[in-house]
């Protein structure tokens, strides 16, 4: 009984301390950051311009694109993953996408000729999208506050019907649909999901668990709803670095 | 209460007199048998606080001298003394290895201390859980006992915060101390801004360049005058964590000193802070920083 109760007492200290120390002040200031006029701005224009990126860019079919996007898959991904897991990767759920997936995938990943971890650095595909359009007007402020004030991992702009509109470092994350599997079940799927009936500034946090498009590197996710008014308009996320 | 507080002491101080007693030498298997009893008392004290989580199993260790054991001990002070800090208990004073040819007595001397630690926390705790004393075994060598210390500083993160980029970025901080004691020794300028990162560093990156230093480290010391250089661990950097990094950074530290007392440098490097919020490309950006100064003191050495 005694050891039960040390046992306790010793936990409850613990995961306080763990999960101050995962959390540090963050809520606040993505709570602030999501409620900028700039970010509601992003998150409306994303979200509208997303279903529209193949038509603006008159593709018919993504089946060129997609050898673009697989051999990526297959060839700079595995590479990482192998380096960082220790095996090569099983990409079939991935490979499962939809054409819409596959069309951002190619303009911004596998023809992003930046390295991995630096796919942060191309703002501009220069192809007849809106999606583009507003990708150069929001990525620099998006990417200033992800990756040079708070060192996150990355952030994820998400539609309320679970798509993942936009991110900083397009993982191959980015573009997909976040209902479906592989990543319904994933800590940013459940991000999402828990965030669904969020209210204005609610924050919530997932559990510190290995992520499969970030090299299965441990990572933490943080939601908040981004609102128009009183209208929920979409979910902000944010991926804490992996220590 | 005070009859086990008294015990303890009768064995943190009467136990290394014992064993000196036996041949009057403290070896590297007496300091084992110790660090036995320290896996042991952190095993106690995992299970009364309900610790689940499987800790790392360290690779068998060769080349280690006691001035890495020492370095590794240390590491480990370092973390009794943050599980102290997050239980409400005065923590232990961690301190740095000292500027001299480091025995095993010194390292035996510092793994009492590392018990008698864990068993006050024990005290504290009110945990009356009694560990079975560790049998002596002899010829084991500096590497067994690096070994054992790094096997017990994993078993020992299940009980802390996980380390955090604070604590890689002021065991960079303690590196480039000793560096700038080094450098003005060997009349070498270094750089003192880090470069610009692009792009976002994880992990892996860091350990990678942890790994770089390391390496240039080795090359820097065959080139100084009766130095034997470090031999460089076989560090995976598969699903390397954060632990791993700081072990790496330890390992950096404890190169230093040897470096130090190789060119008979007194000078001790001073204590650092923890800062606060540090961002994994900080730390990367400092950890590239002294990869540049070895190598400038490499080349600088090379010419002399």
């Amino acid at each position: 009984m005694k050891k039960f109760i040390l046992g306790l007492l010793i936990g409850i200290i613990s995961s306080l301390s763990q999960s101050v120390l995962a959390n540090k002040n963050y809520d606040d200031i993505i709570k602030v950051f999501s409620q900028k006029t700039e970010v509601i701005v992003a998150m409306k224009e994303f979200s509208e311009n997303f279903g529209q990126f193949r038509s603006d860019n008159n593709l018919k079919s993504v089946d060129e694109l997609k050898k673009s996007v697989f051999a990526f898959y297959d060839g700079d991904f595995a590479k990482e993953y192998k380096i960082t897991v220790g095996k090569m990767p099983d990409l079939t759920a991935e490979k499962s996408v939809d054409d819409d997936t596959i069309a951002l995938q190619y303009y911004y990943i596998s023809n992003n000729t930046a390295k991995i971890g630096e796919k942060n650095n191309f703002v501009d595909a220069k192809d007849k999208s809106k999606w583009t359009k507003s990708h150069v007007k929001y990525h620099g402020l998006l990417e200033k506050f992800t990756n040079d004030e708070n060192g996150f991992h990355d952030l994820f702009l998400i539609d309320l019907s679970g798509r993942v509109v936009y991110s900083v470092f397009k993982e191959i994350d980015f573009a997909t649909s976040l209902i479906d599997e592989p990543y319904a079940s994933s800590g940013l799927g459940t991000t999402f999901t828990d965030m669904k009936d969020a209210a204005v500034g609610e924050i919530k946090t997932s559990k510190n668990t290995p992520y499969f498009p970030s090299y299965e590197d441990n990572a933490q996710f943080i939601g908040t709803a981004i609102f128009e008014g009183d209208k929920k308009i979409g979910i902000m996320v944010i991926q804490l670095p992996s220590w | 209460m005070k009859i086990v507080k008294f015990i303890y002491i009768i064995l943190i101080f009467l136990l290394p007199m014992a064993i000196m007693a036996d041949d009057g030498k403290i070896t590297s298997s007496h300091v084992y048998q110790a660090t036995e009893n320290i896996i042991s008392e952190i095993e106690v004290l995992r299970e009364a606080i309900g610790v689940d989580d499987e800790p790392n199993e360290p690779e068998a260790q060769r080349g280690k001298s006691p001035i890495h054991v020492y370095g590794k001990g240390l590491e480990l002070l370092e973390k009794i003394s943050k599980a102290q800090r997050k239980l409400g208990m005065t923590p232990a004073d961690v301190g740095e290895i000292p500027l001299r040819d480091i025995e095993p007595s010194d390292v035996f001397e510092l793994v009492s201390t590392i018990l008698s630690q864990l068993r006050n926390m024990k005290e504290q705790l009110v945990i009356s859980d009694k560990i079975e004393e560790a049998k002596f075994v002899g010829a084991k060598m500096p590497s067994d006992v690096y070994e054992n210390l790094w096997l017990a500083s994993y078993m020992l993160d299940g009980l802390i915060p996980p380390i955090n980029p604070e604590d890689v970025y002021r065991n960079i901080q303690y590196i480039h101390a000793e560096m700038r004691l080094i450098a003005t020794k060997l009349d070498v300028s270094l750089d003192l801004e880090p470069p610009e990162i692009k792009g976002r560093k994880r992990l892996k990156n860091i350990g990678q360049q942890a790994l770089f230093a390391l390496y240039k480290v080795s090359e820097l010391e065959k080139r100084l005058p009766g130095m034997p250089a470090a031999s460089v661990p076989e560090v995976i950097l598969v699903r390397i964590r954060s632990s791993d990094i700081y072990d790496l950074t330890n390992m950096l530290i404890a190169e230093m000193v040897r470096i130090k007392v190789n060119l008979k440098i007194d000078l001790p490097r001073g204590d650092q802070p923890i800062p606060n919020d540090v961002k994994t490309n900080e730390v990367f950006a400092q950890m590239h920083l002294v990869v540049k100064n070895l190598e400038k003191m490499i080349k600088t050495v090379a010419k002399k």
